[in-house]
Parts: C-alpha cells; sequence; structure tokens
C-alpha cells in the first residue's frame, strides 16, 4: 500500500474547443515526494492541477489522486488534499482566524482537531500572531502564507499548489520555500507544484518539464542538468552563423545558435574554450562558461528560453483562448 | 460525504452570507429606502392625483401598493444573493468553496436559504411601517405573511442563483437584473391592475411569480377590509391554495434549474 504512488496520471488530455491545452501527459508522483511542473506561461501546468484537483473534467485519459479517481470518486479525491491556487482565494472580510473556521467546517474537521491543528498550521508560516487581523490587511506575502496554512488544515495527503510563490518578492520566496520544505519532512505530505521559475525547480525532488501541452523530460533536477554533459559555453561573436559553422567544421563542436548568441554543451569547458580563442576567426565580443542549469535543460528540449514576464505571443494568445473555463490563465482579475 | 458533514457546510456557508449582510448596514439601509421611496412617492404622491383615494373606495392608495412593495423588495433582496456569488468569483474565494469536499446542490441550496434569510429580515422591518398605513396586523396575518414571503424567496433567490451560475462579472449580473427587474415589477398587478391590458402583457404576467406572491400578500394583509364584490374580484384574483402552489412550483423548477446550473459550472 505504502509504495503505490499518490498520484497516477495516464494519457491525460484536455481541450477547450478547438485548442489542445494538455496533450496526453502521464506521470507518478510517489507518497512524500516533492514533484514539480516547470515550464513557460500557457503550457499546461494550471490546466493539469485543474483536472487533479477535480475543478475541470478530463477530456480523455485517466488520474488517480491519493487512490482515488478524479473522474468517478471526486468527493474522496477532495477529501484528500489541500491546494494553493494560482490567485487568491481568501474571504478578505474575514480575519486568518475565520478564513481557517470556515474552511474547517467545509471540509468537515472535528471541532477538537481544529483547535489542535489550527495554531499549529499558523504557527508554521508564522501567522498566529495576526490570525484576528481581517485578510484586507494582510500584505501579498501574508495572504499566501495564510492560503497555505489553510491547505494544509485538513491534514491533507497531497498538497497542490499552483505558482505558489509568483509576485511575491525574493525574500518571501525563500521563506515560503522553507515552510513548503519543513511542512514536507514534518508530516510526511506529497507536494505537487508548478512553476515557471528555473530556480524553484531546484527544490523539487522531482521535475517534469512541460511545453506546449506535453512532458519534454522528466527527472531530478541533477540528472536533468548531468544530461547535457558539463560545461555549457555561450559566446558572441561579429558573426554568429560563421562561428557556428567553424566550430562544427574545425572542432567538431554541437554548436547552435539560440537567442542571438552560439551555445555549446562540451565536457570539459575552459579546454574547448582556449581551442575556440586560437581558431576562430570572427572577433568573440562575450564568454559565458557555467555548469548547466535547469534554464539549459529547458533551451536544449525547446530550443528557448523561459521568461519570467513575457510568455510569448502565441503563449498570451493560448491563455485567452481559455476565456469560457472559470479555470486558467484567463480568469485572472486585471 | 455524510449528510452530517453537508449540513455543516450549508450551515456555515448560510451563517456567513447572513454574517457579511449584517456586517454591511449600508446594504441594509440602502435596500429599505427603495421600498420606503416606492411607497413614499407612488403612494403619497399619487394619491392626491388620484383623488384622495386609490382606483378602489375601500383603499388607500398606499395600501393598494403596499403589498406589492413588499413583494419588490423581497425580489430585490433575494435576487443580490447572486451577486454574493459572482462577487465571490470575482475575488476568488468562490473557488475554496467549489473545490471542497461539499456537493454543488448543498452550495447552491445555502445560497438560496440566505437570501430567504435576508428576505425575511427586511419584511420584517419593513412590517415595522404597516402602521403608518393604516394597516394593523395581528400575530396570525404576520405569521401567515412570513410563510408566504418565504416561498416567493425561494423562487426569486433561485432565479438569482440561476443567473449568477451563468454570469461572469458584477457589472454583468447587474445589467441582467436590471433588465429583468422592471418588467417583472410593473407586470405584477403590484401598481396597477391587470385587467384591461393586451394578452402578450397578461401572458408574461402568468409567468410572473411577482404575480401571484402580490395576490396571496393581498389575500393575507387585507383580510381585515370589507371588500365589495368588484374590488375582491379586481384584487384578489386567485384563490389562496392556487397562489401557493403556483409560486411552489415555480420555486422548485427555479431551484432545480439552479443547482443543476450551478452543479454544472466548471
Amino acid at each position: 500500500m505504502n509504495d503505490e504512488p499518490m498520484i497516477e496520471v495516464e494519457s491525460l488530455v484536455r481541450r477547450f474547443g478547438a485548442f489542445e491545452a494538455v496533450r496526453g501527459v502521464s506521470f507518478d508522483v510517489a507518497r512524500g515526494e516533492v514533484f514539480g511542473f516547470l515550464g513557460p506561461n500557457g503550457a499546461g501546468k494550471t490546466t493539469t492541477i485543474g483536472m487533479l484537483v477535480t475543478m475541470l473534467r478530463p477530456t480523455s485519459g485517466q488520474a488517480r489522486v491519493a487512490g482515488h479517481s478524479v473522474r468517478t470518486q471526486a468527493q474522496r479525491v477532495r477529501e484528500s488534499i489541500g491546494i494553493v491556487f494560482q490567485e487568491p482565494t481568501l474571504d478578505e472580510s474575514l480575519t486568518g482566524w475565520e478564513n481557517l473556521h470556515f474552511h474547517a467546517d467545509v471540509y468537515n474537521l472535528p471541532a477538537a482537531d481544529f483547535k489542535e491543528r489550527a495554531p499549529q498550521v499558523l504557527k508554521t508560516v508564522e501567522l498566529y500572531d495576526r490570525r484576528n487581523t481581517l485578510v484586507r490587511n494582510y500584505s501579498g506575502g501574508m495572504k499566501r502564507r495564510l492560503e497555505i496554512a489553510r491547505g494544509l488544515l485538513h491534514y491533507p495527503k497531497v498538497l497542490f499548489l499552483d505558482e505558489p510563490t509568483i509576485g511575491l518578492d525574493p525574500q518571501s520566496r525563500v521563506a515560503l520555500w522553507e515552510y513548503i520544505r519543513e511542512i514536507q519532512r514534518r508530516e510526511a505530505i506529497t507536494v505537487f507544484l508548478t512553476t515557471h521559475y528555473m530556480a524553484e525547480a531546484e527544490y523539487c525532488d522531482r521535475i517534469a518539464i512541460i511545453d506546449h501541452g506535453e512532458i519534454v523530460a522528466l527527472d531530478t533536477p541533477a540528472m536533468l542538468k548531468a544530461g547535457l554533459g558539463g560545461d555549457v559555453v555561450t559566446i558572441t561573436s561579429s558573426d554568429n552563423e560563421l562561428a557556428v559553422h567553424e566550430l562544427q567544421l574545425f572542432l567538431e563542436l554541437p554548436a547552435r545558435i539560440e537567442d542571438g548568441a552560439v551555445r555549446l554543451e562540451v565536457e570539459d569547458g575552459p579546454r574547448t574554450l582556449a581551442q575556440i580563442f586560437r581558431r576562430l576567426t570572427p572577433e568573440i565580443t562575450s564568454v559565458d562558461l557555467h555548469k548547466p542549469s535547469l534554464e539549459d535543460v529547458f533551451i536544449n528540449l525547446t530550443g528557448r528560453a523561459i521568461r519570467d514576464d513575457e510568455a510569448s505571443q502565441a503563449d498570451k494568445l493560448r491563455s485567452q483562448m481559455r476565456g469560457p473555463a472559470s479555470f486558467g490563465p484567463g480568469m485572472r482579475r486585471p | 460525504m455524510s449528510v452530517r458533514s453537508e449540513v455543516r457546510a450549508g450551515w456555515s456557508l448560510f451563517r456567513r452570507d447572513m454574517l457579511k449582510f449584517y456586517r454591511e448596514r449600508a446594504r441594509i439601509v440602502s435596500s429599505l429606502l427603495q421600498p420606503i421611496l416606492f411607497l413614499g412617492i407612488f403612494g403619497l404622491g399619487l394619491k392626491d392625483v388620484l383623488g384622495g383615494t386609490g382606483p378602489f373606495q375601500e383603499l388607500d392608495y398606499i395600501q393598494y401598493i403596499f403589498p406589492g412593495v413588499i413583494g419588490i423588495n423581497v425580489l430585490g433582496i433575494s435576487t443580490s444573493t447572486g451577486v454574493t456569488i459572482v462577487a465571490d468569483r470575482e475575488f476568488g474565494f468562490l473557488r475554496e468553496v467549489l473545490v471542497a469536499p461539499v456537493s454543488r446542490w448543498t452550495i447552491a441550496s445555502a445560497k438560496v436559504a440566505a437570501g430567504v434569510g435576508t428576505a425575511l429580515i427586511q419584511v420584517t422591518v419593513l412590517m415595522l411601517l404597516s402602521p403608518f398605513m393604516g394597516l394593523t396586523p395581528g400575530p396570525d396575518v404576520i405569521i401567515r405573511l412570513i410563510g408566504a414571503v418565504m416561498l416567493l424567496a425561494v423562487a426569486t433567490s433561485a432565479l438569482g442563483v440561476l443567473i449568477a451560475s451563468r454570469i461572469r462579472s458584477v457589472e454583468g449580473f447587474q445589467y441582467v437584473f436590471q433588465f429583468m427587474l422592471f418588467p417583472l415589477f410593473f407586470l405584477s398587478g403590484a401598481f396597477f391592475v391587470l385587467d384591461r391590458v393586451p394578452p402578450w402583457i397578461e401572458f408574461v404576467a402568468n409567468l410572473n411569480p411577482l404575480t401571484y406572491a402580490v395576490d396571496l400578500f393581498r389575500h393575507i394583509l387585507y383580510s381585515d377590509i370589507e371588500l365589495g364584490p368588484t374590488s375582491r374580484s379586481l384584487l384578489l384574483v386567485n384563490d389562496v391554495p392556487q397562489d401557493i402552489l403556483i409560486i411552489a412550483v415555480m420555486s422548485i423548477v427555479l431551484l432545480a434549474a439552479s443547482t443543476f446550473s450551478f452543479a454544472r459550472m466548471e
């Protein structure tokens, strides 16, 4: 029983009209794992979460959460999970404590459990002292923390976090990750989260990289990076096309142009760089050498970079196409 | 999911709406101001135009419109339960409710119950004005009136939930609602008798739950007043069981439609 995955997903598809937002994803998440969905805006992350938390009906495919089918046992799934959505879902006219109390009622948490659990989760996110303040007067970071506390209140088996750190300042982000890690260690809870921040994906035990509704890679962050070899070298020169041509021809290196620079993944970066300086005819204008990051993995897989704020035009269009559904980025408050 | 947990969740939703209503004093005051304006402007203003009495010898014009004003008040206040759904959606809180292990039927029913609850508070306050209009309802009249108000409020609250389940913004909801409100007001017999109107207006009036509710309120509120046979036939169109049956059927249909529509939301 303990070896059974907490989340099992098989060929999950969701269409909005003619647009296929999620195009047959399959993966398992083990008990106690922190599993990340990494991808740009509009890649299908939120839509996938929507189906896993039973807010969106899958067009086809199967998914089980905590052993229950999201199609036929939605009620059981809902009892077993805690959710923090991308947009706030608090009642701002109530205090933090009252928000938790309402949650306990709709999740049918026994009164004795509530008395014990509510202070505990509030202390974890350092909001216990502010519990009687109206949520209207909370900062953005406090609201997000209160949502996490609320998501944990009813002892869920799986905690879903959709872009948990979006819109937070760097300190709050780091603090939030500490809470998530602490909770996960203490309660052996399974965490499923989405993010488009590369640095955050590093906190996950395993990540699935999703692009255009499909999983393009799935592994531990270390393994994904190891797959790229030893070093990533990026150079710009007076003639990038010629540089690539020469690197391929003379040095037999897998060079290519990405984002206006020449990139290559190599075993021994410093040595290769020395060779490049010796052999290249175009004038080199800048050089970068680093160990592969998840950013590099993503670029290698998709041929483009994830950027925080500028989703590509196509992605924007895609999120607008989700208009009719109340779920997804299309519904964000202006 | 057990009956107990559904009841607990439903009660919590109901209590939250009532608490919010109580905390927003401005809403209570403004929703009371509207019927008082109706009574003042139509009741006192038209009274002189109409030469002291209304169209009926036995009644003041203000007494003539009072049952209709109660009906309008119930319609306005209980349908605004729909606004709370749309506002919760806009502020995101609806998602916390929808993703909880609570059936959509419970959520929709709790919303309707909150609409009925707020309507009862409003009508109770409104009844305090009745002595100023020469009506002195006894306890039995008030109890019967409360029952009739609840019946109407179920229908109108369910209508609010139905509209809310299909509309995404508060502005949109108010637009649709305003569009419906005035035809419902004026085609209910609340302000003028619908005995010499074209057949299509009569048809619309016959579909309007307010028509039967106003008729029912008149039966209850005029029980102490002697009405001549002509006035009687114009004022009290249906008999009481007929009114109750028709409003009850409309309530059930609207309740079923609204919970169905609410349950299908994604």
